[in-house]
């Protein structure tokens, strides 16, 4: 892992690290065609903290399994690291939108957190040592022998995140990962985003319909039109200092980015 | 607060109920001996009734015999058997059938059609293929118990959550890993339940090749008992089949319970 960039605009921070290049995709083929992303074009450099918003429907999650190699385009070409992406690329995670499906039932959550491990060729102590670090990161310790399903929505999410980070990946993709839990928790899980972005150093891509969230979070704003939806406009987020609940969304900047961003969405 | 206490005294009632199940059963039982007794030294004293002493004397008579727990054993072990091989083609097959979508449609007709024929049918032609023995019960278990594993294996694969198919593929796994470590274990609710339908039929089915069939095995000292007259000892097998099947069922519960202690069918929500 590099060592984290806190400023932006320092030469590491140009570097690119995906490349979103005229993507395009219609679901259906005939009278049934449906264009849900029609041609979108940004890029993410490494080490940053990229948010996605857009109006329900627009096509976020169509965006992300596209970045993740889930999903072929239509047309366009998506790269990570100057490689064109063509199917599930190793160095990259994603923490789905409904996150409670995407964990097993029938294994623990240590288990569940080093499922992706297991064919990549780590031992078995290893393997304990990642888990529970990455359940550290998320401030889950005592919960590594219990089921998912015996765990608050919030936590799930949390393991969910967890393995996402065990993984170890460059570039982590997340799809409204705070959209199903209360305030509180969602702040938490907020700035837990942040500091998981510090410490592991990793490129981060979250997509959000909340307006609040994607300012507080992001070094840079995508705003996605309605479906089929083009990139509307890409916003720096300028604000002073380290991201605090308080503090940051205290400032005239963030009051005056999310009006901005809220005007580009719901204009038509 | 109303739903708890009506879950807790439903907890504590189903408790009592177990224990007051077990007394009800217990008295039904004695009741039907009682009733049973009463019928052989009456109204059909003579016939092919003898009292529950002389079952249980035949009962004695075959407990003392080694010949008897042989055929015990190869009852039990036809069924098992045939049930064991059973269940890993049908899951084996049920995984391929339920993830390729092309040879699920070319298969579809051909199970829909062997499906509803039932293992007696095919016995004579199996006797024609390998006579009357061990080898054909263990065969007809197979071919009864292969049906219900396969098409809950592939209902249950077909059902599997694309969100956790995803959620494999983006940790790169391939076809066999998701299929070994996620589309098998999310089936397991469909396929313990096919298990289960078979498992209640192998014992059946593996008395039945014996006493139709003439395979060695309980079915077949049945058929020598009543032929011969023996009608003590012909109930005493009947009860060792019954205790037997019993057992069956009792041990495929449990097994059950194993397999889908992750299940919302079966866990119980542990307070954290
Ligand atoms: N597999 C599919 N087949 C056909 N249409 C689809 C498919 N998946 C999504 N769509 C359509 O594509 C559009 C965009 O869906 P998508 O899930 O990408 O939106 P989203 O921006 O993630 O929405 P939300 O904020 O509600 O999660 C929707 O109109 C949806 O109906
Ligand atoms: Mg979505």
């Amino acid at each position: 892992m590099t060592e984290v960039v806190a400023e932006p605009n320092t030469p590491e921070r140009t570097e690119q690290r995906l490349v979103v290049d005229e993507l395009r995709k219609t679901y259906g083929a005939g009278v049934e065609a449906k264009t849900v992303l029609d041609g979108l074009s940004f890029d993410v450099r490494s080490g940053e903290f990229v948010c996605v918003v857009g109006p329900s429907g627009a096509g976020k999650t169509t965006l992300l399994k596209c970045l993740a190699g889930l999903l072929p385009p239509t047309s366009g070409t998506s790269y990570l690291d100057d490689t064109p992406i063509d199917g599930p690329p190793e160095k990259l995670a994603l923490v789905f939108q409904e996150y409670t499906r995407s964990l097993m039932p029938w294994l623990t959550v240590a288990k569940n957190v080093t499922l992706p491990l297991v064919n990549k060729g780590v031992s078995k102590h290893e393997m304990r040592k990642r888990a529970e670090e990455a359940l550290d990161a998320v401030g889950l310790t005592d919960v590594p022998g219990k089921y998912p399903w015996q765990l608050s929505g919030g936590m799930q999410q949390r393991v969910a995140i967890a393995r996402a980070l065990a993984y170890q990946p460059e570039v982590l993709l997340m799809d409204e990962p705070f959209a199903s839990v209360d305030a509180q928790t969602r702040f938490e899980l907020e700035d837990l985003a942040l500091s998981v972005r510090e410490r592991f150093g990793i490129t981060v891509v979250l997509v959000t319909h909340d307006i609040d969230e994607a300012v507080y979070l992001a070094d840079r704003v995508v705003v996605l039109g309605a479906s089929p939806c083009q990139v509307r406009e890409i916003i720096d987020v300028d604000l002073r200092g380290p991201r605090d609940q308080v503090e940051t969304k205290a400032q005239r900047r963030f009051t005056e980015l999310r009006s901005r961003v809220f005007e580009l969405i719901r204009a038509r | 607060m109303v739903v708890i206490t009506r879950r807790r005294s439903s907890a504590r009632s189903a408790r009592t109920v177990g224990s007051n199940a077990v007394i009800v059963g217990a008295g039904a039982v004695l009741v039907c001996l009682l009733a049973w007794e009463l019928l052989a030294r009456g109204p059909l004293a003579g016939g092919p009734f003898p009292t529950v002493g002389a079952i249980a004397g035949g009962l004695a008579g075959l407990a003392a015999r080694v010949s008897f727990w042989s055929s015990l054993a190869e009852t039990v072990l036809t069924a098992l058997v045939g049930l064991g091989l059973a269940i890993i083609a049908g899951v084996v097959l049920g995984v391929v059938l339920g993830s390729v979508e092309f040879v699920y449609r070319s298969c579809r007709l051909i199970i829909e059609a062997l499906k509803p024929i039932p293992p007696i049918v095919v016995m004579p032609l199996v006797l024609l293929l390998l006579g009357p023995s061990t080898e054909m019960g263990m065969f007809l278990v197979f071919y009864g118990c292969l049906w219900p594993v396969l098409i809950q294996t592939v209902v249950g694969v077909r059902d599997a959550d694309p969100v956790l198919i995803d959620t494999a593929r983006s940790f790169g796994f391939g076809r066999f890993q998701r299929a070994v470590r996620i589309v098998l274990p999310g089936a397991a609710a469909f396929i313990v339940t096919g298990v289960r339908i078979a498992g209640a039929a192998a014992f059946v089915i593996a008395v039945v090749s014996e006493l139709v069939g003439g395979a060695p095995g309980i079915g077949r000292d049945l058929f020598v008992a009543q032929n011969a007259g023996l009608y003590a000892e012909m109930y005493a097998l009947v009860f060792v089949m019954g205790v037997v099947g019993l057992a069956f069922n009792t041990g495929l519960g449990a097994f059950e319970k194993w397999m889908l202690h992750w299940h919302p069918s079966v866990r119980r929500e542990v307070v954290a």
